[in-house]
Order: C-alpha cells, then structure tokens, then sequence
C-alpha cells in the first residue's frame, strides 16, 4: 500500500467519521410540536410560556410552562386563571420533576413466568391485551376498568373504548374521595358534589378539620382566597380540629376538639340560629363543652361571632370527615350552612368535578367480585388501590384473582407489582389532554416536551390503539385528533386561539344556588363516642398529597412545614405523652391496630392535642383504615392503638435547630414583646431601629436607578412551602439526600422558619438572604466573590469563591450554603461522591430540570439567594429594548412569583411609587435589624395594599 | 604581620590598650574575637554602624508600600463590600503595619551584610580558626 | 577566674555540639514515626482535595472546625519563640539564652505547621494564589478588608522575620561548627551559612546593632500577629466572636501555649543530649514563671467574656455564653469541653506558686502537658460553639470532628516533630556564643 492509498484511507475513514458524528441523535435536534403552532419570530434562547394544566390533584390549576429552545424548565401559575390566577403550590411547583421522574417506566413490562419484569414493545402488549381479553370471553369472566378520577374527554373515550371492547367501567377510585361530604350534600342539597366556597367573599370563616390550604378541594384558589379577604374584607378565621395541622396554626383562632365531637359543636352552632335538628346531639353548651373539650365561654364566642358576622361560611372536612362521625358532622355542617344563610356562598354550578369517583364501598364491590373470580381482563389506571386501600380489603392478593392484570402507570407501585402487564404513561407535559377543575371550566393539557427517554404513551393513544387493534376500526389518527374533534363539538370552531393563549375555556354555566335543605333521615346522624386510648391519625400531607408525590425526591427535599422533617417517615405525639413514655425526638414506637404493625421514629409535636398521634398519610402507604358503612368513605381515625417503645432509636433529619425563637424578635409580634423582655427583644429592635440607621461611620450607598427590596406579609403567609420549590427549581438548587440533610447540609435558599412561642399556635418565617446594605458576608470574603452590586444585590460570584466560608460563618441569618461535594448529577455511578448512600445523589435523568440562565455551582464554592438576579437581567433587557426602565411588577423573584396568598412583594424601593416601598413606608420589621446589617427584605404584619401582582406587565405574554 | 593569640578576654583586652597606648594606629589593628567585646571598640575608637539607617529606610519604605497597594488595587477594581467605603484607611493600616516590619527588618539584615562586608567569599574556601582564641593582627608600617 | 570561662568555653562548645553527634536508636524511631504521620496526614489532605470538604464534620452553621483550631493554636506555639529571643533580650532575662535557638526554630516550625491549615480548610484550595497580591488577567487583587488578607500578611511576614532573626543568631554558632564539621557536606553547609564569619571587632559591632535592631522589629510583630488571627473572629458579628478583648486575650493564650510547648519539647531534649549542667532547674523556673503569669492573663480574659457578654445584656451574647457554660440538654453538645479547659489553663497552672512544683521537671513537664491540651480546647470551643449557637435558633446545628480532621491535625504534628528533630541533628541546639558570654 503506497502513500497515496494511505492518504485516501485515512482521508475516507475520517471523512466518515465526521459524517457521523453530524448525524442528529434522537432527541437532540429534533423540534418538538406543542398541539398548537407557536407565535412567529420566536428568538432562540428567550424563554417563552406555553399554557397547559396542572395534574398533580383534582384542582387542576393552569400551568404556563417556562420553555428555552423546546425544553420545558419551570412550571408557574398562569396569570389570570379562574383557579389559581399565577400561582402553583408547592406539589405543583415539583410536578416538572416527576417528568425527569428516575422511577418512571420507560417500556411496557410483562411480568414473566419467573415473576420477573422483562420490557416488551406496544405490539407485543397490544398482542398479549387481546390474547386476554379473548381468553376471558372464552371463560366467560367479566373484563373491567378501573381508573382513578377522570376529568374531561378522557371519561367519554373510556366510555367508548368499554362499551366497544365489552368492558365494564367500575366507579373511579380515589383515596380523598370527598365520600361523607359528598353524601351529605345529596341528602341536604340534593347535590352530592364538592361545591367551590367562595371564601373571598365572607368576612369569618369557621373551617372545621378541613386543611383547606394543603388537599382539600382547590388548595392554591383557597389560599389565594383566605389572603384576599383577610386583606379586603378583614377575614376572621377560626378553625377548629382535634389534632393539629398547619390550617390550625394559620388561623386567627384555634379550637381544639375532642376527636369524633365535631357534631356537637355543630349542633350547638345550629342552636345557636335556634335551629334543632332530630337526632342530633344535645346542643346544651354544658353537655357540648363536656362533649368537645371546649370551654363554654369560646364556644358562646364563636357562636358570637359566627351570627355577628354579616357573610360566614363554614366548611366540615378533611380529618373532620374521616372518623366514625364523618357523615354526621357533613350533615350537620351542611344544615349549618342551610340555616346561617351561607348557601350563597356554596357554588354548586362551579363544584369540584370528581368524575365518576365512588367510594370505598364501590371498591369493596370489587374486592368481593374478584374474590369470587368473576374478573377476567382488569385495567388498573392511574390509581393505586393495593397501595392505599384498607389492609383489610387485602385488594393486592385478590386482584391476583383476576386472570389477566393490566395497570397503566407511570411508576410501579404496590398495584402494578401485582399485574401481568404494566404500560407506561406519559407524563401530562408530554401528553395531550383536557382537565376539568370544576364544573364549567375546561383545562388545556398540552404536549411540551418531546418523550426524551420514554417510550409511553397516554391513555387515550392506549385505547384507541388498542381499539384499533381489536374492531379493525379507526377514527382518529391520534388522541390529540380525536380531542380536536371533542372541543370543536363541545366549544364550536374558533376555539383554539382562546384556548391555546389562556389554556382555559370557560363555559359560562348558570349560578346554580344550593336549593333549601331536605330533612335527612336520622341515621345519617348517628354518632358515636370515639374509645377512650390513643388514636392514631392518618392526616393528608401538604407534600405527598394522598402518597402519590412520595416518589418526588425534590418534594423529599423539602421539610415539612410543622416538624421541618424531610427524609422518612415519623408519627407525631403529643408533648404530654412523649413525657409519659419518655420519649425523645427519634425514638421508636411500634404501633399496632389488630394484625397491622408498624414501627415508626417518633416526633415530639407541639399543641398537639395528649392521645392523639399523627401520621402523614402521603408517608405510610396502606393502613389498617376502616369503610365507613353510613358515607362508604374511609375512617382515617385509628382506634385501640397499642404503642410500645422498642427502645431503638434513628435519627430524624429535622432542619430546625429549636423549635423556639428564644425572645430574639425574630417575628414581629407583640407576644415575643411580653415574654422577650430582654434588651434585644423586638420592642428593643422597632425602639433603637432607627436609630441604628444613622450609626454608621461611612457614608450610604448610592444607587442609580433601582435598588431591589423585598416585603413579606407574614399574616399572609401559609408556609406552604411553595416559595421553597419553586426557589429549587429556578435556581438549580442541589437536591443533596436523606445522609447530608443529617449532617446539616441541606442547600435551600428560602426556608420557612416555625417557632412555637405563642401559648397556643405557632409563627412561621420565610427566611432568605435579606441582600444587606452593611453586609457582614461581604467584607470578610478575601477574594471578593461577594460584593455589593449597584442594585443593592448581595452578588455572588461563585467562579471566583475559593471557598473559605467566612462570609457563611459571618451571616448572622445563616442563609449561605455551602457545596460540601459536587453536588452535580454524575452520569458515570462510579464517579459519584462517596457520601452517603449512592442514592443521595441525584439519580438521572433529574438532572435535566436545571435552568440554562443559572450556572450549577461546583464543589467548593458558596452560594446563596441573589433575588433572581438572571430574571432581572432578563428583564433589564426587555426593558432596555423598550427603551424603558424596570415597571413595578414586571419582574419578581421565583418565589414571589408563586405565592399562593400573595405574600411577598418585590420591587424597586428607589421608586416611591413601587408598591414595596409603599409598604416600607408604612413601617416594616427587619429581622436582627439592631446588629446594623440593614436587610431589603421587610417583613409586615399585612395588610399589604393593593396585593395583586401586575401579572400582565409580567414579561411572558 | 605581628599576631597575638589569647585564651581570655582580659589578656586580649589589656594588650590592645597597650598596643593603642604604644602608639599604634588603630587601622593597622585588627582584633577578632568568638564573643562580642563591647570594651574593643572604644579602644580602637570604632565609629557608630550605619545599620539603623538602614532599618529606617526600610521601614518606612515598607508602611509607604502597605497604604500604597492598598488604595491603588482598591481604586483600580473598586467594588463596595459590607457598606464601607471603598478606599478605608483602617483595615490597611493592619497590612501597612506588616509590611513596614517585613521590609524594615530585611533591610537591617540587608545593611548589616553590606557593613560586615559578609559574605566574605575568600573566607568561605579556606575559613580561619574561630571561636577559641581572642586575636589581635597588627600590620607592619610600609 | 578566668582559667574557669575558658573552661567553661570549651566545655560549653563540646557539650552542645555532641547533640549533632551520630543519632542514636531512639532518635531514628522518633523519626520515623513523625515522618509517617505527616506522610498519613497528607494523604487524607489528598484524599479530601478529591472528594471535597464534605468528608470533613463541617456543616452549616458551623463552617469552620477542627483545621482553623489547629491553625490558631499552631500560631500560638508559634509564639513563645520569637518572644523568649525577643523581648526577654530586650529585657535582659538571661535565662532566655538557655531557650532561644530551640524555641526560635520551634516558631519556625509551627509557623510552617500553621500555614498549612488555612490552606487545608480551603474549599477550592487549587485557586488559593489568589489571596495573595499580583498583578493578574482577572485585574482583581485581593479585599484589603478582609481580616483573612490580613492573616496571608501577618503570617508570612512572621515566619520571614523569624527566619531571619534566627539565622542571624546562628551565623557564629555555625563559625564555630565549621571546626566540628565530620564530613564535607556538613563542612561546606557550614562554611557557606556562616558566610565566612571572623568575629573581628567591626562585624560584632554591626551584628549586635542588627540583633537589637531585628528584637525591636519583632517584638510589636509578635504582638500584632496573634492579634491579626484574633481578628479573624473579632471582626465577624458572631456572639462570642465579636469582642474587643480578643487581640490580648489571644496574644496572652498564645504565649502561654508557647512556653507549655517549650517545656515539653526542652525536658525530653535536654535529657537525651545531656545538656542537664547548661540548662539547669532555674532557667526552667523562668520558663514556668512566665507560663503563671500568662495563664493568670488567660483566666482574667475568661472572666472578662463573661462579664462583657452579661453587662452588654445583649441576648445572644448571655444565651452563647450560658451555653457554653452549661451545654444544652441534648447529647453531643460541648458541654464538658469548657470545664476541662478551664481546668488545664486555669487551674492546674495555680499550682506554679508552689515553688516545689516550679523546681520539678517532671511535674512541669507533665503540667506543660496540659496546658497543651487545655489551649487546643480554648480554640476549639471558642471557634465551634459560637458558629453553632450564632442568632437565628433555626439555623442553630451540631457539628463532630471526622476522622478525616483527626488524621489531618495528628499529620500536623508528625510535621512539625519531623522538622524539629531535623534541627537537633543539623545544628547547634543551643546558642554558644550567647552562653559563652555569661561566662567571662
């Protein structure tokens, strides 16, 4: 081979070379198509907004996803929303990361003779589906679908698909099935519907065990709402429970009842608009305050104040609803309502769409039925019934019962372990869709993101292949397609502009007023005494909602907001029985209820009522919960509870370093004046706070055009947590584990702080960089990695840490973090940080919810809340375009922008015109404001003026 | 060459002043011995070291040094940290201070090489006796 | 008379320069060990630059642990040296010149120890040049107000003049090696240091100028380093932290872990070399002396944190310094920590106003010991427990030493033993001439 054949061989082979490595990979370069074309001149790298639908609950708020170049980054609140007018909880802040999800399944999987999974193709499980359907039609067995709650087209083509493919469609299964509300309401109302309250409208609101702020019924416009009318129509809201939740520590008051005697306080609420009810329970205030627990004199007060008030509302549930007098107490408030003249205030024409939800009786139906080996071919779809059902149903063994299992899910769970065939679901911002948040609203879901390492389908691509494969008839080239062809029957053509810009469509129904109250029959209010001996409550979790979001290591990531743990599982007890049993955070008890057994590390819960043990339904799974025979919903109140201390004991990652604010002032509240006597006190604070101003020896500094501040309305904070998720997912946070959250290394920027110093109830803080004037943190860094910007931003420059952590050390709010190892997403497991177990660190493919504008910050480096300063880049730019400066609102921080109740404002306090520097005006509390640092963000009692963010300045449309 | 070699201090002592008294120069003296002897120098009439001008010099050449770096490096990159102004005098007096010590006392070292005439490179190859005996050289007239 | 100086000259010269002579059993296995503790500590220091500082305890809040304490305490050995050859010269204290070579070449070591710690606690130690000032692309020095800045100049500037002052006090000693010098490495080290020194009447004239000079240079320096690393905390708002009492409190504790190291090192020394007639009980008296007065100094600045935090009334001044005192109910806080402490430094050094205890080697030795240990826990406790109990009680943390901090800091030792036993063989332990002139 001479030279001239080697130079063409190597020529060739290179050459070749080249050429494939121009080949496009999948998911790379290809564009991906949302259902609806996109506006013209689209410039690369600008974020845009395509609106869709939240799914994480049934209240289905609108979602605007924050896209760069096809990838889907955040998830926010579409501004101007019937439900959730811009702002999203803290779920649905983590919902982008159940698309990244690492336990999604990313195949269909059969379930192999050795009982193995093996991944399969959809032909082969099409195949293996018809198999099986014609084997069950052979046997003559029943072929049945049940699915969880269905909303919207998907319900009709479920429809479709059973009555074509010979299926039986089984009431829909959900574990907050609302049941006993439900069923209240159809015996009072006549409606067996979840009615929106419009909370915004009434001026004292009694909430009755309802956590109206965390699951039950549209948490995001209920918050919204509370927050309003505290501002505008100075809302009193008392709330009573018999345990303890963050509804109880929010409210103005706190009523702690017995367990199981909400019916009394009710029917001495009724007597009180001398309304008496057969059968109800004595109403004399001696015989109810014996009954509740209650003082006479607060129960003569609320009873006050409820027929003071000129437009109340009271609502019965959660906890409330999920006892033995469940139903009684629905009745009874729902009589309540009837009788105070609250029904205006009970939208049944805009009620929560439950589909076609049934109760645990409908599920029991089934149990019975596969017992008996009626069940041929079982679709289990989007719910978990083995999972959360109760133990006694024993629903796992008797689905095996059925000869051929199909679940459709987007993870295993304790369902789709016992199935034969598991198909895998698309996440909804990769699938088209509609959700119905409540009667009359319709929800665009819209695909965002191309299925990057899935192979999934959703469930309406499922059915109409599956009914294309068994009748050989095919309408629709897709799901999408045959939803075009829903809307345009239901809405009329020249539906989609609207739909696609606002992602809603509203069809106006008729106000539909609840008529005047049947009398319902007396069993209906049968109450019993709740057993004397501990009960154990399986209350609903702000975090995992029923269980479903478990899996979301970022929503693990995040304490919970009333023992600030984060990893695990843990029962909450009552102080006085942690005394009695000598217990100590972490200490383990066993628990108990007939043959259910369960050890648990215990938390010492503050105002948590003595024999009342909590556990967070979203963290244990299946219980021993019993059907409730008057409403068919569940009893989530666990009696004859046997505890024993193993005398094991783990440790409890809890971030909070005390549960007391130990008199500093922290929370400006005229308690912590009394009891905080000491010179540093807060009255010390507001006193010389001023003064401290002006004890500088240097000069102030000057700033040109903006100087950035925050204000937060702590009456109107929830600590809900919402800031918190959405700060992770802005900024790239590191998502570090269970292991270094043991060690005190958790990475937030924005944490909420509670402090149980009030005799009764609790204060909660958001804490984040307070961007100092005089900052401590910055004097110190001997390489200025951080300095004073000239738009008053504490700025951090993480390529020029080298990581002395002096200025961590030296903030007196502790709001620096510090990255201990490299946090990063490894793609190699090898070479991942030895800390901790593997586990810990972030598993793919979550490491592509990272934001493009935010650098991730290596090993070694400190890094802290900086505002967002990439959005206000962005919007320096838009507005340096336009030739303009900043305008007041177009801009806020990630998590002023989702605050459910609206409780931080963001601005310019340059501008006298800017609604921040209005409130400071007004007198704000600064915290440690005596040490000189002089923070930008202030702190109020509310009421923040004018709380209503400028969402359309803001710069997406 | 006249060489006197002693075991102690007071011989050697006495026989320089006797020397001196003879009527010697004191430049045609040279006296060397393994401890500092205070009382030589008068007698041969030693001028004062040059040494401390040297750690004056360096001295303040070393506080100018320290102000200077700091406020021209601040004024070249000025970034405010903590709310204080950019240029501050007193955190630089710390490292005006360290380098008025440092540069003072490498000067005084300096200077004192300079007047002990040291390194004496021929002394280095083939190095005198020292350290046993005290020793007075006298040259002869010429 | 004078028959016996000279007597006493030669004696003086064989005595000290038999220590250089050919190193025994022992000494190869003192070596060894040191050497391979430092070899150990590097290691994990490798092993750490690798992983990350995660494999340290340090955690929010507490963001500095075990390596600053190792830093400030090695800094406080650092001390007695230059100021037993410094000022005790300055004020004629003649028992100095028994301790000087060895505690100045101590300084000198446990400088060099120290200055590895900042560089070990560094998070991205691969950039730590830029603490330092030089003219660079990123045109951007370091922050001046930054009291870490101010430790770079302080430290480096200690160990330069230290050094210095050092050689300058060896040049003759070494004169009068070259006679003793047993091969010719040894011969031409020795020729080429003392830079053909002769002793004439005009190099004496200036060297002692030099020496007073280069004393007078170093006195204030002493003062001002340890004062420097004081600031490190003082400057900061920390409760417990942020006192003005700090720049002497430190110095004070410096010297007085100082001259408890000094002891600990002289009494084995002076027993393996047999320098028992040089070094005699008295000097040790002086030695222990100084060591009550300073521990005396030390006890007062622990009363006076005390009584500053609660005449303030400042909140978290009294709580930290309740907590200190009284820990928390919890396990694993420092509660225990204190009172030893109190112990070591405050305590048991009172039993110096015995003069049976001032006159006994072993028990100073012994006592010197203590002292040590008690000084280490002071850094500990006032580094630690103020950054775990600082003012927002959310952020309020625990913080446990790993094994990687504890192999580190046992690595810092084997270093500073390596260097030191180095010195007793290379040069003369003592200074000669300086004895010599007590004798005339």
């Amino acid at each position: 081979m001479n030279r001239r054949d080697f130079l063409k061989a190597v020529g060739a082979a290179t050459g070749g070379a080249v050429v494939a490595g121009c080949e496009p990979k999948k998911g790379t370069y290809k564009a991906i198509s949302p259902l609806f074309p996109l506006p013209e001149g689209r410039i690369p790298g600008e974020p845009y907004y395509i609106r869709t639908t939240c799914t994480e609950c049934p209240a289905a708020c609108g979602v605007s996803v924050r896209m760069i170049d096809g990838v889907p980054l955040k998830l926010e609140g579409t501004p101007g929303h019937p439900v959730n007018d811009g702002s999203l909880c803290i779920r649905g802040q983590a919902a982008i990361t159940r698309l990244y999800n690492p336990r999604r399944i990313r195949k269909p999987m059969r379930r192999k003779s050795t009982g193995a999974w093996e991944e399969i193709d959809w032909d082969q499980a099409y195949g293996a589906i018809i198999e099986a359907v014609n084997r069950a039609r052979q046997e003559g067995r029943k072929n049945l679908y049940l699915s969880g709650r269905t909303a919207g087209s998907l319900g009709r083509l479920i429809d479709e698909f059973c009555r074509k493919a010979g299926f039986e469609r089984l009431p829909e299964y959900e574990v907050f099935d609302y049941a006993a509300l439900r069923q209240a309401n159809r015996l009072v109302f006549g409606i067996g519907e979840v009615p929106f309250y419009d909370i915004a409208g009434c001026d004292f609101l009694l909430t009755i065990g309802a956590d109206v702020l965390q699951t039950f019924g549209s948490p995001v416009s209920q918050q919204r709402q509370i927050a309003r009318a505290r501002r505008e129509n100075g809302l009193t809201w008392v709330h009573a429970e018999p345990h303890v939740s963050l509804e109880g520590l929010q409210a103005q008051k706190r009523l702690v009842v017995r367990p199981g005697s909400e019916p009394h306080l009710l029917s001495f609420l009724l007597a009180a608009y001398g309304k008496s009810i057969p059968g109800a329970p004595p109403s004399g205030a001696a015989a109810v305050s014996r009954a509740t627990g209650l003082d006479e004199g607060s129960l003569l007060e609320l009873a006050e104040q409820l027929r003071k008030a000129s437009r109340p509302l009271v609502i019965a549930g959660g906890v409330s609803l999920g006892g033995e007098n469940g139903l009684a107490t629905a009745v009874l408030c729902a009589q309540l309502q009837a009788a105070g003249g609250m029904t205006a205030r009970l939208d049944f024409g805009r009620s929560l769409d439950m589909g076609r939800v049934g109760t645990l009786k409908d599920l029991q139906a089934l149990a019975n039925r596969l017992e008996r080996g009626e069940a041929g071919v079982l679709f289990v779809t989007r719910t978990d019934p083995a999972g959360t059902a109760p133990d006694t149903m024993r629903f796992a063994e008797r689905m095996e019962k059925a000869s051929f299992r199909v679940a459709l899910a987007d993870a295993i769970s304790a369902t789709s372990e016992k199935c034969d065939l598991v198909l895998p679901l698309s996440h909804s911002l990769e699938s088209a869709g509609d959700a119905v948040p409540h009667r009359g609203l319709r929800g665009l879901v819209q695909p965002v993101a191309e299925k990057l390492l899935h192979d999934t389908k959703t469930e309406g691509d499922i059915l109409l292949d599956l009914l294309d494969e068994m009748t050989a008839e095919r309408e629709f080239r897709s799901y999408a397609a045959y939803l075009k062809e829903q809307w345009r029957a239901e809405f009329g053509p020249g539906y989609e502009p609207q739909f696609s810009a606002t992602g809603y469509l509203v069809r106006t129904a008729a106000r539909q007023a609840s008529p005047a109250p049947k009398p319902v029959p007396a069993q209906a209010l049968k109450t019993t005494a709740m057993p004397e001996g501990p009960v154990l409550a399986l209350v609903p979790s702000i975090r995992y909602y029923d269980g479903r979001s478990r899996s979301l290591k970022l929503l693990n990531e995040i304490p919970d907001p009333l023992t600030t743990i984060t990893y695990g599982e843990w029962v909450s007890v009552a102080q006085q029985d942690a005394q009695d049993l000598k217990l100590q955070d972490g200490d383990e008890l066993e628990l108990a209820v007939g043959t259910w057994t369960r050890v648990l590390p215990a938390k010492i819960q503050k105002r948590l009522p003595p024999g009342v043990m909590m556990v967070d339904r979203g963290v244990t799974g299946a219980c021993p919960t019993r059907v409730d025979p008057a409403s068919g919903g569940e009893v989530a109140w666990l009696t004859g509870v046997r505890v024993r201390k193993t005398g094991g004991a783990v440790r409890l990652p809890v971030m909070s370093g005390s549960p007391s604010q130990h008199g500093r002032g922290i929370i400006p509240d005229p308690v912590h004046l009394k009891e905080g006597g000491n010179a540093h006190g807060d009255g010390h604070g507001k006193e010389h706070g001023e003064g401290h101003h002006n004890l500088s020896l240097y000069p102030e500094q000057e700033y040109r055009d903006y100087r950035w501040a925050m204000a937060i309305d702590l009456d109107a904070c929830t600590a809900c947590g919402a800031c918190v998720a959405a700060c992770y997912v802005e900024n790239n946070v590191a998502m570090t584990g269970r292991d270094q959250h043991l060690r005190g290394r958790e990475m937030s920027w924005i944490r909420i702080e509670p402090f149980y110093d009030r005799e009764d109830g609790a204060d909660f803080l958001p804490m984040l960089c307070q961007q100092c004037d005089a900052a401590p943190c910055e004097a110190v860094c001997p390489v200025f990695a951080t300095y004073h910007n000239p738009e008053g931003l504490n700025a951090q420059i993480y390529n020029r840490c080298v990581g002395t952590r002096y200025c961590a050390n030296n903030c007196p709010y502790k709001v620096r973090r510090f990255n201990w190892f490299d946090y990063r997403p490894r793609r190699d497991p090898q070479l991942r940080q030895p800390h901790g177990d593997l586990t810990d660190s972030i598993e793919l493919p979550l490491d592509r919810v990272s934001n493009p504008l935010v650098s991730l910050r290596k090993r070694g480096v400190m890094e802290k809340c900086t505002f967002c300063v990439q959005r206000i880049r962005e919007a320096r730019d838009r507005a340096k375009d336009r030739g303009r400066k900043i305008k007041d609102g177009e801009m806020v921080p990630a998590c002023a922008q989702t605050c459910p109740s609206e409780a931080i404002v963001f601005g310019n306090s340059l501008d006298p015109e800017s609604r921040v520097s209005k409130i400071i005006q007004q007198g704000t509390h600064r915290v440690f404001e005596e040490l000189g640092t002089r923070p930008a963000v202030h702190y109020v009692n509310g009421p923040i003026p004018d709380a209503r963010l400028k969402n359309s300045d803001r710069g997406e449309a | 060459m006249q060489e006197y070699r002693f075991e102690d201090e007071h011989s050697y002592l006495h026989k320089l002043q006797e020397l001196v008294d003879s009527g010697v120069p004191v430049r045609r003296i040279h006296a060397f011995s393994p401890i500092p002897v205070p009382a030589a120098e008068q007698i041969l009439r030693e001028k004062p070291t040059f040494v401390r001008v040297f750690a004056i010099a360096g001295a303040l050449l070393g506080m100018v040094a320290g102000f200077a770096l700091c406020i021209y490096t601040v004024l070249r990159y000025p970034l405010i940290v903590g709310g204080k102004p950019v240029v501050s005098i007193l955190p630089f007096v710390v490292i005006a201070f360290e380098l008025t010590i440092l540069l003072g006392s490498l000067a005084t070292f300096a200077g004192f090489l300079l007047n002990a005439r040291l390194p004496y490179i021929p002394r280095i190859f083939n190095p005198d006796e020292y350290g046993t005996h005290f020793t007075i050289l006298v040259e002869e007239e010429r | 008379m004078t028959e016996q100086a000279v007597e006493q000259h030669h004696r003086l010269e064989r005595d000290i320069l038999a220590a250089m002579s050919r190193p025994t059993k022992w000494y190869w296995v003192a070596l060894g060990v040191s050497v391979a503790a430092f070899l150990m500590g590097m290691a994990l220091w490798l092993y750490m630059i690798l992983t990350g500082m995660g494999v340290a305890g340090i955690n929010n809040p507490v963001g500095w642990g075990v390596f600053i304490v190792d830093f400030v305490f090695w800094v406080g050995i650092a001390h007695s040296g230059t100021l037993i050859s410094a000022v005790l010269f300055l004020f004629r204290a003649r028992f100095r010149n028994r301790f000087n070579r060895a505690a100045e070449a101590m300084t000198i070591f446990a400088v060099m120890t120290a200055g590895l710690f900042p560089l070990i606690h560094l998070g991205r130690v691969w950039f730590a040049y830029w603490l330092f000032p030089y003219p660079n692309n990123h045109l951007i020095w370091p922050n001046f107000k930054s009291p870490l800045v101010w430790d770079v100049f302080a430290v480096s500037t200690y160990l330069t003049v230290s050094a210095v002052f050092w050689y300058v006090g060896l040049i003759p000693d070494l004169a009068i090696a070259r006679r003793h010098a047993k091969n010719r490495i040894q011969m031409w080290a020795y020729r080429v240091f003392s830079l053909g020194w002769v002793g004439s009447v005009q190099q004496w004239k200036h060297y002692n100028k030099l020496y007073g000079l280069l004393a007078c240079f170093a006195t204030p320096l002493v003062v001002s380093v340890h004062s420097v690393v004081s600031w490190d905390f003082a400057m900061s708002v920390i409760p417990g932290w942020h006192t003005t009492i700090f720049a002497p409190y430190f110095v004070a504790g410096a010297i007085l872990s100082g001259c408890a190291m000094v002891i600990t090192l002289m009494v084995p020394m002076r027993k393996f070399f047999r320098l028992e007639e040089i070094i005699t009980v008295k000097h040790f008296e002086g030695i222990a002396q100084m060591l009550l007065l300073t521990s005396l100094i030390v006890t007062y600045s622990y009363v006076v944190e005390y009584a500053i935090a609660f005449y303030s009334g400042n909140t978290y001044e009294i709580s930290h310094f309740v907590y200190r005192l009284l820990g928390a109910d919890e396990p694993g806080h420092y509660r225990y920590a204190y009172w030893v402490m109190v112990a070591c430094n405050s305590v048991l050094p009172l039993l110096l106003f015995f003069r049976r205890v001032r006159t006994s080697i072993p028990a100073l030795f012994v006592l010197s010991l203590f002292v040590n240990v008690g000084m280490w826990l002071e850094r500990f406790i006032i580094i630690v427990t103020s950054l775990a109990r600082d003012f927002d009680p959310y952020a309020w943390g625990l913080y446990k030493p790993t094994i990687i901090e504890v192999g580190i800091t046992i690595g810092s030792f084997g270093l500073f033993f390596t260097l030191f036993l180095l010195f007793c063989k290379a040069l003369p332990v003592l200074a000669i001439t300086e004895i010599k002139e007590e004798y005339t």
